[in-house]
């Protein structure tokens, strides 16, 4: 993957002044679940309101895989000032995985001597370190990771093979497939840190329309030690399942550590 | 312009609401957007008491202060239109000259990634003084209204 200064100047400025006040960022394909050969058209962007373009993303950090795991890719790519999108043409059978992920994003808070606010820089860890100045003092720096994802299949679902890279927080496909979800069933998700079960992660339920009501409409989960939520969907339609999770470092240069992961869902009538 | 020309009872009394921004815990807080107006028996806002704001982008998201002449007004206004402030127990106090009738306070507060309330007060202006008391339940406490008559010499 490259990244341009540009893409990591617009991702840093997303984040705003801390990971905790990032926007939420998603993708919306146009199906979720196909009977015949078809071109899905995907869309990202970075919005609070569901499902509800607001910025389009960069192009560079989302990846395509097809049902066998082999990397595809996006076709007809265009980054828009409020959605980005690109066409996947779903002609194999099987679970196509879209993901977004990225590096590490880094952040510093310090204070100066002759300043009473706290100062706040974000960038590469090696600048934020170089660029400190000598009498900054209760400098803590701060990690963030973050996934972006959404599956699509033609026919019967399949896992997709797991990303190579099992560092962070990432979906674990078991006993449930996110394209096979229906509002008379419950359904269960799982998280994995690093490899391991994600125990006591905050997973966040939001349905869609969040523009045309009074309250934001979110579930709130914690999963269970095997990394686990059972969710009970209120209704049919698009949701967005936000899992986030913050770590104070005790050790080591970072203080703290966050975790962020995005999945957007399509859910069935019964 | 009927009005104008039709004899009509207008008075000047002093407005005065108290009204809060309850705090709320949460992951992620943003303050609200504020609007304070009065409107007239046909809907249409006679009154900006208070709009307190940031970017021009969400000033739609006060949907009912938009829809009933929110978006034909120009910001900023004098003594009406500010920065959004943090939760706390605020006062606004205006003087007002009215024709009596009957009226509605409305304050609306929407707040990013939170809620929207918009709750009314109806009231008289009749050259007496009222406080009418209301409770929001979400993104604002308790709002009281107060109108005080100005003495007439």
């Amino acid at each position: 993957m490259k990244l341009t200064p540009a893409t990591l100047l617009f991702l840093t400025c997303l984040l705003l002044s801390a990971p905790g006040q990032a926007h939420k960022r998603w993708f919306m394909p146009t199906d979720f679940t196909l009977s015949d050969a078809e071109t899905v058209t995907v869309d990202f962007t970075a919005s609070n309101n569901i499902f509800y373009v607001d910025t389009g993303m960069p192009l560079a950090i989302v990846t395509l895989a097809n049902p066998a795991g082999e990397q595809l890719a996006l076709a007809n790519p265009a980054e828009g000032a409020r959605r980005s999108s690109f066409d996947v043409n779903v002609d194999a059978d099987g679970t196509y995985r879209i993901a977004a992920g990225g590096p590490p994003m880094y952040f510093v808070s310090y204070q100066l001597p002759d300043q009473t606010e706290t100062q706040h820089a974000r960038g590469s860890l090696d600048k934020l370190k170089a660029d400190l100045p000598e009498d900054a003092s209760a400098v803590k720096f701060v990690e963030s990771h973050s996934l972006i994802e959404a599956y699509v299949t033609l026919g019967a679902g399949t896992v997709p093979a797991p990303p190579r890279d099992n560092t962070g927080l990432k979906l674990l496909i078991k006993d449930y497939h996110p394209n096979e979800l229906y509002s008379d069933e419950t359904a269960q998700f799982s998280f994995t840190l690093n490899g391991k079960p994600a125990a006591g992660l905050a997973v966040v339920v939001q349905g869609d329309g969040s523009r045309y009501r009074d309250i934001q409409q979110e579930q709130t989960y914690e999963t269970d030690t095997s990394g686990t939520v059972t969710v009970t969907w209120p209704g049919p339609g698009r949701y967005l399942i936000e899992a986030s999770l913050q770590e104070t470092l005790e050790t080591g240069e970072i203080a703290e550590r966050y975790y962020t992961y995005y999945l957007t869902l399509e859910v069935m009538p019964p | 312009m009927f009005s104008l020309l039709l004899p009509c009872a207008a008075s000047a009394s002093e407005v005065r609401v108290d009204f809060e921004i309850p705090t709320i815990d949460t992951v992620e807080y943003h303050r609200p957007y504020i609007a304070l107006w009065i409107e007239d028996d046909q809907r249409k806002q006679v009154a900006h008491l208070a709009l307190w704001l940031e970017q021009e982008k969400w000033h739609r998201d006060l949907r009912s202060w938009w829809r009933r002449g929110g978006n034909k007004l120009a910001l900023p206004v004098d003594g009406v239109s500010g920065a959004t402030r943090k939760p706390g127990s605020y006062t606004v106090t205006s003087t007002q000259v009215l024709p009596d009738g009957k009226y509605t306070l409305n304050i609306e507060a929407v707040r990013e990634v939170g809620g929207r309330e918009h709750i009314k007060i109806p009231f008289d202006w009749t050259s007496r003084q009222i406080t009418i008391t209301e409770l929001g339940s979400s993104e604002l406490g308790e709002v009281s209204l107060t109108i005080t008559p100005e003495s007439t010499p």
